[in-house]
């Protein structure tokens, strides 16, 4: 993860070789409010050249920086805590891996804290999973609807990869066939924050737009006969 | 009367600040919508290159949820990239089925 380089130790004699991380890893970055540069900034390591809609990695490009922002966005205006962000992406399995863990309310404690009744005394494992139905949401009104971590789980899940939350003394994991395996942090342990760490594969990712379009289905977000929206080139 | 919102102009090529859409939509948007001399409201995404579902549902959903049917015929969607215009429909879906529940 260019820790040589992060330390500042530029000098002496190395065993190993730096390689250019570009398309290999992001170096960790702190979420600050701009969050559209963050996500471009991670898009771009993880997909070279994506940013061009007509590249091949735009599909990658696309999946990382939505997924990014979605969950930076998190941060910001639910957790109102700092947080972090990295990614990684092997070839060798063909994985893309992103982590993004924050030191604010947490889920439990935000959902409790926007006063659903229901929130109060459930274990912190099960709001944890309520976070991950749609339109469910600690902000309240006016909202952008809460969908944003529930269409990042299935939008994952549809690239065969999997997602793990983790806040206060609960954990969740969304496998890439819908499975929920929820549990708790032994002996009592608590992050007091909130984690997100997920993968999905890279090869999954070129088609993007009809991924989305399938989780927000899945998710009951479409109309089966939709609106006759007016759409112009 | 025909009002023209360019949004790379407003928010450059990426979207994804849900809160801030939701403030441009109450601030520069409803107010066309009401308007009746005001018969076209274009939403021009021409150079959005990034956008997320909770910027465009900010932007978006809103409008359907408070106008309804007024707002699918005043409203025009330029320029989208497929993977934004699947954003914009799932966000006019969301309001419609909104507004649909607060008329019920």
């Amino acid at each position: 993860m260019n820790l040589l380089r992060l330390c500042d130790w530029e000098k002496g004699d190395e065993s190993s070789t730096r390689h250019d991380p570009t398309g290999k890893f992001v170096p960790l970055k702190q979420i600050t409010h701009d969050v559209d540069d963050l996500g471009d900034q991670i898009a771009a390591c993880i997909a070279p050249g994506g940013e061009d809609y007509e590249n091949p990695n735009a599909g990658l490009y696309d999946a990382a920086w939505y997924l990014v922002t979605e969950m930076a966005n998190n941060v910001h205006q639910h957790s109102r805590g700092i947080g972090f962000v990295a990614a990684q992406t092997t070839l060798s399995d063909g994985f893309v891996r992103i982590a993004i863990a924050d030191c604010g309310l947490g889920i439990p404690a935000s959902l409790a804290g926007a006063g659903f009744s229901w929130a109060q005394d459930i274990p912190e494992e099960d709001a944890i999973e309520q976070a991950l139905v749609a339109r469910v949401s600690s902000k309240g009104q006016p909202s952008n609807e809460g969908v944003g971590l529930t269409l990042s789980a299935r939008i994952v899940e549809l690239m065969g990869g999997a997602m793990l939350i983790a806040s206060g003394g609960g954990t969740v994991i969304r496998g890439c066939d819908s499975s929920l395996t929820k549990g708790k942090f032994p002996d009592g342990l608590r992050y007091p924050g909130t984690l997100v760490a997920l993968n999905f594969r890279r090869s999954e990712a070129s088609g993007f737009g009809c991924k989305l379009h399938k989780a927000k289905e899945l998710e009951n977000l479409l109309r089966r006969c939709s609106n006759s929206v007016t759409f112009q080139p | 009367m025909t009002h023209v919102i360019r949004l790379r102009d407003e928010f450059g090529p990426r979207l994804s600040d849900g809160a801030e859409a939701y403030r441009f939509r109450v601030s520069a948007i409803d107010k066309y919508l009401s308007l009746p001399h005001c018969e076209r409201v274009i939403l021009d995404f021409t150079g959005v290159r990034s956008a997320n579902s909770s910027f465009v549902n900010g932007l978006v959903s809103g409008l359907f949820e408070q106008h309804g049917a007024a707002a699918l015929r005043k409203l025009v969607f330029k320029g989208c990239l497929p993977t934004i215009q699947v954003l914009v429909q799932s966000a006019v879906d969301l309001g419609m089925i909104k507004h649909s529940e607060r008329v019920s």
